[in-house]
């Protein structure tokens, strides 16, 4: 079971195998908040964690792939022990050493594939100077080599910002009443179960805000397709629409390229679509 | 202009368009006579049939529009040539002609609105048969004309005489499909035009109601009555329940020396013109906010894309009452409050670029 975090109802994950699982198994999209460590100063890609809009999450727990979980109220104000400052010296040093040994064994490899390189251009400087006949013994000359390898200095190495929390730590369950904005009632409940019936349907389901809408509907992967739909949902039926709010979503839907659909819940607890399309021309 | 439109952007002489011989107007231009135009209500909006009012009206200040075309009024002198139609519009006008009866209806808007009836009632009907279907298509299937229609014009082209009555106009073959040799194939045939169809200037009720009380140059008459403001007043209100939000906003940006035209086609209420429709791009889309449902952000973002994708601006207005008063007395219209916010959709990457 997939942990989500939960803080002041939203829903974060910082693992990144996990977001892959639920990318590519689970089709859900959540959207990216946190900076990228090795592309910093910008705001057009941004790096973990995740946030999990309300709805996804409470599809998820429902479904049972992912459980919700709260850091403890002293997280918070976390400040490191004596022990918990000596494991991280430690751990850095070990990240330092591994890199010094992995780097010296590349500039090994690479030495022995130009030894026979610089074996013959060595040759040729004693032939210039004059003493031919001189015995250069291929292997004296790669252990001379490799004693004036350098050792890595520590400013040259990756210090590695670990995403997730690399500590265990105590948390607690809790229940899907934490999300904001609900879901469990009113609104939000219809809002859930229109999501939870396009999700069902195959589809990817993500945000529409920038468009004017709740949802937009992905045939595939939205990082391969453009999206097909744009789902407003209907919560309330007793509100009488405003003409202008009709022409804009159906002249929005034309400027983008989207089906415009309306969503709702039908009598029976059934969600019911409606399309809306922009009549070509008068005559057939 | 605003800061969304370009400099490069083509604007037309507002003298090129409405050319206009001072000789053929029948009013005085004098400055102490006050020309008061006549306007007819039918239900739903403020007619005006005179074609120097017509001309005249759209001129001074772009209001209404023709009903007959898509936004300025297209006067044709039938003094002089025929009107040009195509052929399909030939066959709607013989099709109301044989509906309605030999009238010679030179007041095509009531017949008009008898026919919306009737299409509301088909559309009904349509809906309750195809209730299994998927798609109902608001476009009525009553467009598609009878081939014996086509009998009628070919007898029709044989007996029309060259009385100064009957209005001859010269049809033309529909132009649907884009083919290349339309001209070649072009074979105008003089038919009689049994329903002349008059163009008048359609003007909705702000626009009346602005002109009677804040220019005084208009009378609205309904039932062959003269109405005087707190009649007309009383009557506009009573058909729309938001008629005095509107009309204050309408009245507040016309102030302020802006052209206001609805702006439905847009997604809003209004639309600001700095000069007009013709000469230059809208600026601004009106969006009042209503005081009975609490806007949604995602309506608003519906609102602010289009707007982008159209380079102009949301204007978020909200009207703000006055305590105690009722809306019956256009009087205390003073008492009302207009508050704007504009919205404008900023993408952090186009302005960074452009530096």
């Amino acid at each position: 079971m997939i942990p989500i975090y939960v803080e002041k109802g939203i829903g974060y994950l910082w693992n990144s195998e996990h977001w892959y699982i639920l990318r590519t198994q689970h089709r859900i999209c959540s959207a990216f908040v946190g900076s990228v460590p090795s592309f910093p100063r910008q705001n057009d890609f941004l790096g973990l964690p995740i946030a999990l809009s309300s709805e996804e999450t409470a599809l998820l727990v429902e479904k049972r792939i992912c459980e919700l979980h709260e850091m403890p109220a002293e997280f918070c104000k976390y400040e490191p022990t004596e022990k918990d400052k000596e494991l991280m010296e430690e751990f850095l040093k070990k990240v330092l050493e591994q890199q010094a040994s992995a780097l010296k064994k590349r500039k090994i490899e690479q030495l022995s594939q130009k030894i026979d390189i610089i074996v013959a251009g060595k040759k040729k400087n004693l032939i210039n100077k004059g003493m031919s006949d001189a015995n250069i013994d291929k292997d004296a000359m790669l252990e001379e080599e490799i004693k004036r390898i350098q050792d890595l200095d520590p400013d040259h190495t990756l210090v590695q910002l670990p995403q997730e929390m690399y500590r265990n730590i105590e948390t607690s369950p809790v229940g899907l009443d934490v999300l904001r904005p609900n879901i469990l009632e009113g609104d939000g409940a219809i809002k859930y179960s229109i999501f939870k019936d396009l999700w069902e349907k195959g589809y990817y389901v993500t945000s529409g805000s920038k468009f004017g809408c709740d949802y937009l509907i992905y045939p595939g992967d939205p990082v391969q397709f453009h999206a097909s739909h744009m789902v407003r949902c209907v919560c309330n039926q007793e509100n009488v629409f405003h003409p202008k709010s009709l022409v804009a979503f159906g002249r929005l839907s034309v400027a983008v390229n989207k089906y415009a659909v309306f969503a709702y819940r039908t009598q029976c607890a059934r969600i019911a679509y409606q399309t809306l399309q922009w009549h070509d021309s008068m005559d057939s | 202009m605003t800061t969304l439109q370009s400099e490069n952007c083509q604007t037309n002489d507002l003298n090129d368009l409405f050319p206009m011989s001072i000789e053929s107007l029948r009013f005085p231009l004098d400055n102490s006579i006050q020309i008061i135009f006549t306007g007819y209500y039918n239900g739903y909006n403020v007619e005006v049939r005179s074609p120097e009012e017509i001309t005249l009206l759209y001129h001074m200040g772009c209001f209404g529009k023709g009903s007959a075309s898509r936004s300025r009024p297209a006067l044709v002198n039938s003094d002089r040539y025929p009107e040009i139609i195509r052929k399909r519009q030939y066959l709607q006008r013989n099709n109301w002609y044989k509906k309605f009866g030999d009238s010679g209806c030179t007041l095509v808007s009531s017949t008009l609105l008898k026919e919306l009836d009737e299409l509301t009632a088909k559309i009904v009907s349509d809906g309750e048969k195809l209730k299994k279907k998927d798609i109902i298509d608001l476009v009525s299937s009553d467009e598609e004309f009878s081939h014996d229609d086509v009998d009628t014009e070919n007898a029709v082209n044989q007996s029309f005489s060259t009385s100064e009555k009957d209005e001859i106009t010269v049809v033309i073959p529909n132009s649907d499909s884009e083919e290349e040799n339309y001209f070649a194939a072009l074979k105008p045939q003089c038919c009689v035009n049994k329903i002349k169809m008059q163009e008048k200037l359609i003007l909705t009720p702000e626009e009346a109601f602005f002109l009677a009380y804040g220019l005084g140059s208009l009378q609205v008459v309904y039932n062959n009555n003269i109405l005087d403001l707190e009649q007309c007043w009383t009557l506009l209100c009573s058909n729309d329940r938001h008629f005095v939000d509107r009309y204050v906003v309408y009245h507040y940006f016309r102030s302020k020396g802006y052209v206001v035209k609805p702006g439905i086609k847009f997604g809003g209420d209004f639309l600001l013109y700095k000069d007009g429709p013709g000469i230059r791009h809208a600026d601004y889309i009106i969006v009042i906010k209503s005081d009975t449902k609490q806007d949604d952000l995602i309506t608003i973002l519906g609102h602010v894309r289009v707007a982008t994708t159209t380079v102009k601006e949301i204007l978020l207005v909200e009207v703000l009452k006055p305590n105690g008063v009722t809306s019956k007395l256009p009087e205390s219209l003073h008492l009302y409050h207009v508050k704007e916010v504009l919205l404008t959709r900023n993408i952090p990457m186009t302005i960074n670029n452009d530096d």
